[in-house]
């Protein structure tokens, strides 16, 4: 049985995590948590909480008030300890807001286990080992990996012709992504470019 | 306010807050704002912002009936309680709907791209029948025997269903209590929201 990781959000209040820990089995335990949230009582009491049940705790330090930094840090935690073969869940009950609807996003985009704890967890309907990427197709995944900067859709269909994807499968993987709000295409000087939202460029860097 | 504000042809606002004192006030706020610009805006109050499958069907409720009256969605999850915003979220994300987020020092409003799409798409249509037998037998939970005579499958295709639905953790296989060699299955606790 692969051992089991527990990734918890964390504020000040180490409350939230213990009940946690109480309900659902683990091996380790990874803490995202803030700056100022590192310095406080709160994190120090669950160490030492770990410490005397012969664990460790790890602790990644993220900007809880900024979405992108919790999900890089959720997400990267994550892939982590799966790349590791183990097991990962994860609890989103303590810290802000930004740092828990970031690790739930994370949770679902690859596919693990996401609890919120008040007083019992509760388990939130993640597929288990289904990721958004999942909903990619071959030739969308590899429109995404070529546009590490805005291309022409001719220049992105002849690369990928020799990945052996059809221009009418390129065509309607660009189209299909524009829908989705990822992608925008538009012209210059006759041509049609191809290019990530740049308000999605952060999210899209993850499904690639 | 800042979607309020950033939205183009923005029709109608639909927002939701607790039964707090502060979040009562500003309410008031958000629809008088609403009233001067001339959109119209409903308010809804949680009763129990506190119960997040609770909140998230509201909300998912609520989304379903605007997407049959045909307007886009957009969702701001900035506000609220955090079990408010999280719920919201896992509406997004299931129902596949724009979310947006606002920087609480910066004010900026950063997109969430999820994909349009809606989530339970990963389950195929009879894994989708199966869990919606199940919600709706909730009380009742059936053994796999049943479950493939009520949905009019073989018992070894019903086998292969239910493993896959175990793996990826939407049902539970739990013993039965009147029969030692049995087991029962039932929904996990949230799928009303993937399937409901």
């Amino acid at each position: 049985m692969p051992e089991r990781v527990l990734v918890s959000t964390f504020g000040f209040d180490e409350a939230k995590v213990l009940s946690a820990l109480r309900f659902i089995p683990y091996e380790r335990l990874a803490v995202l948590a803030g700056g100022k949230s590192m310095k406080e009582a709160g994190l120090r009491r669950l160490q030492s909480a770990e410490r005397a049940a012969g664990g460790s705790l790890e602790v990644v330090e993220v900007d809880p008030f900024d979405f992108r930094s919790c999900f890089q840090g959720a997400l990267g935690l994550i892939e982590k300890h799966r790349r590791a073969g183990r097991e990962v869940r994860v609890n989103v009950s303590g810290g802000t807001k930004v740092l828990a609807d970031a690790a739930l996003l994370a949770a679902f985009q690859e596919g693990v286990e996401a609890y919120h704890c008040e007083d019992r967890p509760v388990r939130l309907p993640v597929l288990r080992g289904v990721s958004f990427t999942d909903r990619l197709n071959p030739a969308e995944r590899a429109v995404l990996g070529c546009l590490d900067r805005p291309r022409p859709v001719r220049k992105i269909v002849e690369r990928l012709a020799s990945d052996g994807h059809a221009e009418r499968a390129v065509q309607a993987a660009i189209s299909r992504l524009r829908d989705q709000g990822i992608l925008s295409v538009s012209l210059l000087r006759g041509a049609a470019i191809v290019a990530v939202v740049p308000a999605a460029s952060w999210f899209v860097r993850t499904l690639r | 306010m800042p979607s309020i504000k950033s939205t183009e042809d923005l029709e109608r606002v639909v927002f939701y807050h607790s039964a707090h004192d502060k979040s009562r006030a500003a309410r008031s706020r958000v629809i008088e704002y609403c009233t001067t610009l001339g959109v119209p805006a409903s308010a809804h109050e949680l009763s129990d912002a506190f119960n997040l499958f609770q909140i998230a069907q509201r909300i998912r409720d609520d989304v379903a009936k605007a997407r049959k009256d045909g307007g886009a969605i957009r969702f701001n999850i900035a506000g609220g309680t955090r079990l408010m915003s999280s719920a919201a979220l896992l509406v997004c994300i299931l129902e596949g709907v724009p979310t947006t987020y606002v920087h609480d020092e910066t004010g900026e409003e950063i997109q969430l791209p999820l994909f349009r799409l809606n989530y339970a798409d990963h389950l195929s249509e009879k894994q989708k029948e199966i869990l919606a037998y199940l919600v709706a037998h909730r009380e009742h939970p059936p053994n796999e025997t049943s479950l493939a005579k009520a949905l009019g499958v073989h018992k070894s295709t019903m086998n292969h269903h239910v493993k896959q639905l175990a793996a990826k953790g939407v049902i539970e296989i739990v013993p039965d209590a009147k029969d030692t060699r049995a087991h029962l299955i039932r929904a996990a606790p949230g799928v009303e929201l993937l399937v409901g």
